[in-house]
C-alpha cells in the first residue's frame, strides 16, 4: 500500500506542539495586551489542523490485484434523470447479487457519484473516480453531455468503460475506443427506428420537439433520416433548453402547425410532464410518437393521459423470452416494482463485464484481452439477442409499443437487428 | 489608510505558501496536482475580482462571465485536431474577455450600488445564455479543446499544456505575476484614484476625476485577467461548459474574495484556497464520514454563514494589522516654512439667467451674476432660497433647465462635474465630503493628483496642509478629526487641487469662534490667488470676509453689492431679517 | 395570429406568477434594504410545501390556505435568526450570507424531499381544459392561477394604499430613518415585511406547483427573474414590479416562439434597455 503524504502529518503535529509551547501573552509598547498574537496562535493551530485535513483526501491507499474489484459508478441520483440512475444501479447490484456477490471469483465494491446530469461537473467527477479512487472499471452515465466528457477522460486513461444509457452518437463514432462500450443504444439509432413505424401508420407531416442538447438533437436527426427517406416531411423542429419543463409554448406552436403526428424526445420527469400537458392541451387530436424513453418508467404515473402514446424501443416489459421472464421476476421480487429498459441496460452492462472478466480469469490488469472479449460478446439479454457493432454499440431489435392503462403493450417488431451508424469510428 | 504593501509576517507567510505549492508535484500525486492547478487558476480570477470589489468598490456579480469568455476563446482559436499556440490562446482569452468587459462595462458603469450588482448579474446570465442556448460553441453540452495549446519555438517545445506538472508551474508563476502586477497597479497613481472612488466617488468627481472612465478601465483590466485565468482553466481538462459563466460561479467568486478578506489582494488567494479545500474535505466521505459528505452543501453554507458573521474582514483580517489610528506625528519637517504664495489672477465666474426647477418648484429662477476674480463673494438667504442648488448648478452636480454659466468667457453650462473641476472650480459640500478612511496627506494627495504629476504634488500637499493649519496631523486618519477640522481639511484639499475658483457651501458650519476667526482670515488670505464664492449663515463672518454680498430669496437675486450697501437695503431687511424697522 | 394570442395569454399568466414572487422581493429590498438571494428558495419551499400538504389536505387550494400562514411564520423565524443581523452590514455581506442560506435551504430540501422531481396533482374539479382553437385547449387551472394572482395583487394594492400598515410601509420605503425617529418599532415592522415577502414567494410556489412540478433548482430561475423584474420596475415599487413582471412574461413568451435561441437573452435585453432609458427603473426613485 502506498500513502502519498505520511511525513507531512508528523511535521504538522510538531508545528502544533511548538505553537502551544510558545503561547504566552505578549504586550506591545503601549502596554496593551496584543490580542492579535493569541488569535494568531489559535489560527495557526487551526491552520495546521487544516493542513492535516488537506492532505487527507489525497492519501489514497491503492489496493493490490487480489483485493475486491472497485467499480466506479457515475450516474444521476438527482434531477430529472434520477429515476433512471436509480433503475440502472438497482439492476447492476441485482446482477452481482445473483452471481453470489462476486464476478469471476472476485469480490465487488461500488463507488458511486452523483453526476446531477450536469456536464460541467463531469470532468471533475470522472477524474475523481478514475485518478482519485482509481477504480478498475467505470460505469456511467445517463446524460449524453456528461458521457462525452467522461469518455474523453477514460479514452486517455484506458480504464474499461461501460455506458448503460447515454446515447450520444459520437461515443460510438468519432470518439470510439478499445475500452469504451455501450449496452444501451445510440440516439440516432433509437430515433431511426421510429421512422418506419410512423410512416406505416400513415402519417406524412410531422413536427418534432425536444430539449436542445446532443441527445435530443441526435434523436430527432435519426428519426428524420428514416422518416424523410420513406417520403415523410418534418415541418418544424421545436426545441427548449434542457431541462426546462414549461411546455405551454411548445404545445401552442404544435397546435398552430396542425401536423399529422408529433415526434418527441423527452425522458424521466420531463417525459411525464409532457405527456400530461399534451393530453390536456391537445386531447388526443394529434398522435404522439417517440422513442421508448418517452414512456419508460412513467407508465403508471401518467395515468389516462398516456393512453394511445406510441413508442418504438429496444425493450418491452412483456417480451416473451426466457431471459426476460426470469429477469422481470427477479427484479420484481427484489424491488417490488417492475423493471424498465434502463434496468435492462444496467443488467446487461454488468453481464458484459462478467463475460469479459471470465475471459481473463478475473485479472483486471489484462485490459487488451478484456476489451477484446467484451467486443466479441454475444448473449441473450432480456431485450432479445444482443451483440455489438464494431464501434461497441448494441445491435438489437426494435419493437413497437402502445401505452394503455399504465402498460406498454407490445405490438410487434419494427426493426430486426438494427445497428447504429458507425461512420467516423476508427475501429469500424 | 490607503493600500499598503503586505506586512513582513504576511509577506513571509505568502512566500512559504508559494514554496509549499511549488512542492506539490513532488509530494502529492497527479490528482492533487490537477486539483491544485484548478485552485491556482481560480485564485487568479478571484484576485482580479478583489481589484474590483476590494479596491474600487465595484461589487460585480458577473465576473465569471469573463472567466468563461476566456475559456471559450481557447476553444475558438483551437483547430479541430491541432494545438493552438499557447501565447495566442492566452492572449485570445484576455482579448475576448476584455472586449466583453468593455461592452458590458459601458452600460454597467452608468449604474451604482444595487443596480450595478443587478446589471452585472444580468450580464453574466446573458453570456451564459449566449453559450447555452445558441450553437456558437456547442450549446449546453459544452465545447472541447481536443488538443491543448503548446508553444513551439524553432522546433523546440517550450511549453506544453498537456504536461500537467509543467502547466501547473506555469499557472503558479502566472498567479504570482498577477499578484505582483496588481500590487504595483494599486500602489500607483491609477490605483490611488480607484481607492478614492471606492471611498467617495462624488468627491473624486468634484476634484476633477472622470470616474466613469476610471471604473470602466479597471473593469476591463479585471476582466482581461479573469480571461487569462479562463484560458488556463480551459487547458486543464480541455472541456468548457456555459455554466462557467453563471451567476452561481460569480457568487462563489465573491464568496472567496470576502472569505479571504476584501481589499488585501492576497486575501483573495487565501479565500480561493480555503473554499476549495474546504469543499474537497466536506465532499470526501473518507475524511469526514458519509453523514457530512452527503450533505456537504449544508455544512458549507453554515461554515460560510459563520465566517461572514464572525469574521467580517475575512481570513486576511485575522492576520492583518489592525488599521492604525495614525499617531499624532511629530513633525519631521524641521521648519514650518511659510513660503509666500505667488499672487495670481483667479478666474471670474458669471451666470446668465440661470434657472432650475424641481417639478413645480423654481429653485433657482433666472439668476444673473458677475462675480469678479480674486474677491470673496458671499451668498446669503433664508433656508430654501436655492443657495445650495445654485452652487450645484455652478459645479455641474445639477444641470440647469435654462441659462448659462461662464468661467471667464468660457461657457461651461451643462458640463459634468469632473470637467467643471478641471477648468478650475473646486467646491466644498454642505455635508463635509472628504475621504474619511484616508490620512490627511492622502486626502490632499488625491486632490493634487487630479491635475498634477505625482512629483509636484508632494510639495503642494505640504503647503496646503500648512495653510489650513493641519500639517501636524498630516498622517492622522481623516475620519478621526473633529467636524470643524474636517471642514478645514476640505479647504486644504481645494488648495492642494490647484483650483482657483472655490465654491464653499457653509464652510464655517460646526466651527467654534476661534476656528471661525482662523478660517475667515484664511479666506481673506486666499483671495490673493483665488476667487471665492461662499454660502454662509454666520453674518459676522460674512461681513468680515466678503467683498461682495448677494442675497437670494426664493431662487431670485434680491440684492447684490458691497456688504455695507446690501445691509442697508430695505427689501433685504424685510425679506431676510424681518420687519424693516425691527429692533 | 392564433399563436400570438395564445402566447400573450401564456405570457400574462407567467408574468402574473412572477409578479407574485417579485413583489415580495421588491418590498424586502425597498424597505429593509437587504439583497436577499435566498428569495428563490422560499418559492421552492412553497412548491415542496404544496407537495407535502396537497395529499393530506385534499387539494392545492387548501394547501395554499395552510401554506401561507406557515410561510409567514417561517419568514418571521428566518428574519429573527439571520436577516436582522444584515441591516447594518454592506451589500457584500448580505449577498454572501443569503448565498450561504441558499446552500443550506437547498440541502434541507434534498434531505427532506429527495432529489427526484415530483408532480403535484391539479385539483380534480379543475382538470378540464377550455377549447381555445380547434386544436388547442387551455387548462382551466392555469386560468384560475392567473385569477388568484390578480386577486392577491389587488389585495396588496388595497393593503398598501388604504390601511394603516400600508401607509407605514410606504413611509418606511420612502424614509426609513424618519419612521424610526418617529417612534415606530422598526424591528417589528421589518420582521412583518420580511415575513410578508416570504409568504408571497411561497404562495407563488404553491399555486404554481401543479403546473411546474417540484424539483431541486426551481428556485434559481425565479430568483434571477425576480431580480430582473425588481430592477425594471424600480426598487420598492409594487406598481413597478407589476408592470415589469408583465413585460418580462410577455417578452419571454414571444421570444420562445419567434426567437427561440435568443429567448432567454430577451429578458436581459429588456432590462438593459430600461436601465439605459431610466437608470432607476420605471417607477423607481433615483
Amino acid at each position: 500500500m502506498h500513502y502519498y503524504a505520511e511525513w507531512s502529518d508528523l511535521t504538522g503535529a510538531g508545528h502544533a506542539i511548538m505553537c502551544m509551547i510558545k503561547a504566552e501573552n505578549r504586550y506591545n509598547l503601549l502596554g496593551e495586551e496584543d490580542v492579535g498574537l493569541n488569535r494568531r496562535t489559535f489560527v495557526s493551530l487551526g491552520g495546521t489542523a487544516g493542513a492535516l485535513a488537506v492532505g487527507m483526501p489525497f492519501i489514497r491507499p491503492s489496493y493490490a490485484q487480489s483485493g475486491p474489484l472497485k467499480l466506479g459508478v457515475l450516474l444521476p441520483y438527482s434531477g430529472t434523470y434520477a429515476p433512471l440512475g436509480d433503475a440502472i444501479t438497482r439492476a447492476m447490484e441485482l446482477y452481482v447479487k445473483q452471481q453470489g456477490g462476486k464476478l469471476a471469483g472476485r469480490d465487488v465494491t461500488f463507488v458511486k457519484l452523483d453526476d446531477e446530469s450536469a456536464p460541467p461537473k463531469a470532468t471533475e467527477l470522472t477524474t475523481k473516480l478514475v485518478q482519485g479512487e482509481k477504480v478498475d472499471v467505470l460505469f456511467g452515465t445517463v446524460h449524453s453531455g456528461v458521457a462525452m466528457a467522461m469518455v474523453k477522460i477514460t479514452k486517455e486513461d484506458g480504464v474499461p468503460t461501460i455506458i448503460p444509457n447515454a446515447g450520444a452518437d459520437q461515443i460510438t463514432r468519432g470518439m470510439c475506443a478499445e475500452n469504451v462500450f455501450r449496452t444501451s443504444f445510440s440516439n440516432g439509432q433509437a430515433g431511426f427506428a421510429v421512422g418506419p413505424a410512423v410512416l406505416k401508420a400513415g402519417h406524412k407531416k410531422v413536427v418534432t420537439a425536444t430539449w436542445k442538447y446532443a441527445a435530443g438533437e441526435e434523436s430527432v436527426a435519426g428519426f428524420k433520416r428514416a422518416f424523410t427517406k420513406g417520403g415523410g416531411e418534418v415541418i418544424k423542429d421545436i426545441t427548449i433548453p434542457f431541462p426546462d419543463v414549461e411546455f405551454q409554448s411548445v404545445l401552442a406552436e404544435i397546435s398552430s402547425l396542425k401536423p399529422d403526428a408529433v415526434y418527441v424526445f423527452w425522458a424521466g420527469g420531463g417525459a411525464l410532464k409532457f405527456i400530461k400537458d399534451y393530453a390536456a392541451a391537445l386531447n388526443g387530436k394529434i398522435p404522439l410518437w417517440g422513442p421508448s424513453f418517452l414512456t419508460d418508467g412513467v407508465e403508471q404515473a401518467v395515468g389516462a393521459a398516456g393512453d394511445g402514446v406510441k413508442t418504438v424501443g429496444h425493450y418491452v416489459e412483456s417480451l416473451d423470452n426466457p431471459e426476460n421472464k426470469a429477469f422481470v421476476k427477479l427484479f420484481q421480487d427484489a424491488y417490488k416494482i417492475p423493471p424498465d429498459v434502463y434496468a435492462v441496460q444496467g443488467w446487461d452492462s454488468m453481464h458484459l463485464l462478467d463475460i469479459g472478466l471470465k475471459a481473463v480469469g478475473g485479472d483486471i490488469s489484462k485490459r487488451a484481452q478484456l476489451n477484446a472479449a467484451m467486443a466479441k460478446a454475444s448473449f441473450a439479454s432480456p431485450r432479445g439477442p444482443l451483440r455489438f457493432s464494431s464501434s461497441h454499440n448494441p445491435i438489437q431489435n426494435f419493437y413497437l409499443r402502445e401505452l394503455r392503462g399504465g402498460v406498454n403493450n407490445y405490438l410487434g417488431i419494427v426493426e430486426k437487428e438494427l445497428s447504429d451508424d458507425t461512420t467516423g469510428c476508427k475501429l469500424a | 489608510m490607503m493600500f499598503r504593501w503586505p506586512s513582513l509576517p504576511v509577506a513571509i507567510a505568502l512566500s512559504v505558501v508559494f514554496v509549499a505549492l511549488a512542492c506539490v508535484p513532488f509530494v502529492l500525486g497527479p490528482y492533487a496536482v490537477k486539483f491544485t492547478t484548478r485552485v491556482v487558476v481560480l485564485a487568479i480570477m478571484v484576485t482580479s475580482l478583489d481589484l474590483l470589489i476590494g479596491i474600487t468598490g465595484l461589487v460585480s456579480f458577473g465576473h465569471a462571465a469573463f472567466f468563461a469568455l476566456g475559456a471559450y476563446a481557447v476553444y475558438f482559436v483551437s483547430p479541430e485536431s491541432l494545438s493552438a499556440n499557447a501565447l495566442v490562446a492566452l492572449a485570445a482569452g484576455a482579448a475576448l474577455a476584455a472586449l466583453g468587459a468593455l461592452v458590458i462595462g459601458v452600460f454597467a458603469m452608468l449604474t451604482r450600488g444595487f443596480y450595478f450588482i443587478m446589471v452585472t448579474l444580468a450580464a453574466g446570465q446573458m453570456v451564459f445564455s449566449m453559450f447555452y442556448d445558441t450553437n456558437i460553441a456547442k450549446g449546453s453540452d459544452g465545447a472541447y479543446v481536443n488538443v491543448k495549446p503548446d508553444l513551439i519555438v524553432g522546433g523546440l517545445t517550450v511549453l506544453d499544456f498537456d504536461n500537467r506538472t509543467q502547466f501547473f508551474y506555469l499557472c503558479l508563476i502566472l498567479l504570482a505575476t498577477t499578484y505582483a502586477f496588481l500590487l504595483w497597479l494599486v500602489r500607483s497613481r491609477f490605483g490611488r484614484s480607484l481607492q478614492g472612488i471606492r471611498i467617495n466617488e462624488q468627491r473624486m468627481r468634484a476634484l476633477g476625476y472622470d470616474t466613469y472612465t476610471y471604473r470602466l478601465a479597471v473593469f476591463v483590466i479585471a476582466g482581461a485577467i479573469a480571461g487569462i485565468a479562463g484560458a488556463l482553466f480551459a487547458s486543464i481538462d480541455g472541456y468548457i461548459t456555459p455554466e462557467l459563466a453563471s451567476w452561481r460561479e460569480s457568487g462563489l467568486a465573491i464568496m472567496m474574495v470576502v472569505l479571504g478578506g476584501t481589499g488585501t489582494l492576497y486575501g483573495a488567494v487565501i479565500g480561493a484556497f480555503a473554499y476549495s479545500v474546504l469543499e474537497e474535505i466536506l465532499k470526501s466521505a473518507s475524511t469526514v464520514g458519509p453523514f457530512i459528505s452527503e450533505h456537504w452543501r449544508l455544512w458549507m453554507g453554515l461554515a460560510l454563514a459563520v465566517a461572514v458573521l464572525g469574521a467580517p474582514r475575512g481570513l486576511a483580517g485575522l492576520f492583518a494589522r489592525k488599521p492604525t489610528a495614525g499617531k499624532a506625528s511629530a513633525s519631521i519637517d524641521v521648519l514650518h516654512r511659510d513660503f509666500a504664495r505667488p499672487a495670481r489672477r483667479a478666474q471670474a465666474l458669471s451666470t446668465r439667467d440661470l434657472t432650475r426647477y424641481f417639478g413645480g418648484l423654481r429653485a433657482v429662477d433666472g439668476v444673473s451674476l458677475d462675480l469678479k476674480g480674486n474677491l470673496v463673494h458671499a451668498i446669503i438667504g433664508p433656508n430654501g432660497a436655492g443657495k445650495t442648488t445654485f452652487i450645484n448648478l455652478l459645479s455641474g452636480e445639477l444641470k440647469p433647465n435654462g441659462g448659462r454659466v461662464l468661467i471667464d468667457d468660457i461657457d461651461i453650462t451643462g458640463w459634468p462635474p469632473h470637467r467643471v473641476a478641471r477648468s478650475g472650480i473646486g467646491r466644498s459640500f454642505q455635508r463635509t465630503n472628504i475621504f474619511p478612511d484616508f490620512s490627511l496627506r492622502e486626502n490632499c494627495g488625491l486632490a493634487a493628483e487630479a491635475r498634477l504629476p505625482t512629483g509636484a504634488a508632494a510639495e503642494r500637499i505640504s503647503h496646503a496642509l500648512a495653510v489650513a493649519g493641519l500639517r501636524d496631523r498630516a498622517d492622522t486618519t481623516a475620519g478621526q478629526l473633529s467636524s470643524g477640522e474636517q471642514r478645514q481639511l476640505e479647504i486644504a484639499m481645494l488648495i492642494a487641487s490647484g483650483a482657483d475658483l472655490l465654491l464653499l457651501d457653509e464652510p464655517l458650519a460646526g466651527m467654534g469662534p476661534e476656528e471661525t476667526q482662523r478660517v475667515v482670515a484664511l479666506l481673506r488670505d486666499l483671495a490673493r490667488d483665488h476667487t471665492i464664492v461662499l454660502i454662509e449663515h454666520d453674518m459676522d463672518a460674512v461681513f468680515a470676509a466678503a467683498d461682495t454680498l448677494t442675497v437670494l430669496v426664493q431662487g431670485r437675486v434680491l440684492a447684490h453689492g458691497a456688504p455695507a450697501d446690501v445691509r442697508g437695503n430695505d427689501a433685504v431687511r424685510e425679506a431676510y431679517l424681518g420687519e424693516a424697522d425691527a429692533a | 395570429m392564433d399563436l400570438v394570442l395564445i402566447q400573450i395569454l401564456n405570457g400574462l399568466q407567467y408574468g402574473l406568477l412572477i409578479f407574485l414572487a417579485a413583489s415580495g422581493l421588491t418590498l424586502v429590498f425597498g424597505i429593509l434594504g437587504i439583497i436577499n438571494l435566498s428569495h428563490g428558495s422560499f418559492y421552492m419551499l412553497g412548491a415542496y410545501a404544496a407537495l407535502t400538504l396537497t395529499e393530506p389536505l385534499g387539494d392545492v387550494f387548501r394547501a395554499l390556505a395552510v401554506g401561507i400562514p406557515l410561510a409567514f411564520l417561517f419568514g418571521l423565524a428566518i428574519e429573527w435568526l439571520f436577516i436582522r443581523h444584515l441591516y447594518k452590514r454592506d451589500h457584500l455581506q448580505q449577498v454572501l450570507l443569503t448565498f450561504a442560506m441558499i446552500l443550506i435551504f437547498n440541502e434541507v430540501q434534498q434531505t427532506i424531499w429527495g432529489s427526484h422531481p415530483h408532480s403535484i396533482p391539479t385539483p380534480p374539479y379543475l382538470t378540464a381544459s377550455i377549447r381555445l382553437t380547434e386544436t388547442l385547449s387551455y387548462p382551466v387551472y392555469r386560468l384560475v392561477l392567473t385569477a388568484i394572482c390578480v386577486a392577491l395583487a389587488l389585495a396588496m394594492v388595497i393593503v398598501v394604499q388604504y390601511t394603516r400598515v400600508g401607509r407605514l410601509i410606504r413611509a418606511a420605503e420612502s424614509n426609513r430613518e424618519m419612521v424610526e425617529t418617529l417612534g415606530f418599532d422598526s424591528e417589528l415592522l421589518f420582521r412583518f415585511v420580511f415575513a410578508t415577502g416570504v409568504a408571497l414567494a411561497a404562495a407563488a410556489g404553491i399555486i404554481a406547483a401543479p403546473v411546474e412540478s417540484a424539483y431541486p433548482g426551481i428556485g434559481d430561475k425565479v430568483l434571477i427573474i425576480s431580480f430582473v423584474v425588481v430592477v425594471i420596475g424600480g426598487i420598492g415599487s409594487i406598481r413597478g414590479a407589476f408592470v415589469g413582471a408583465l413585460l418580462i412574461g410577455l417578452a419571454d413568451a414571444m421570444g420562445k416562439v419567434f426567437l427561440p435561441s435568443l429567448a432567454s437573452v430577451m429578458i436581459y435585453a429588456v432590462m438593459a434597455l430600461v436601465l439605459v432609458l431610466r437608470p432607476a427603473g420605471l417607477f423607481g426613485r433615483a
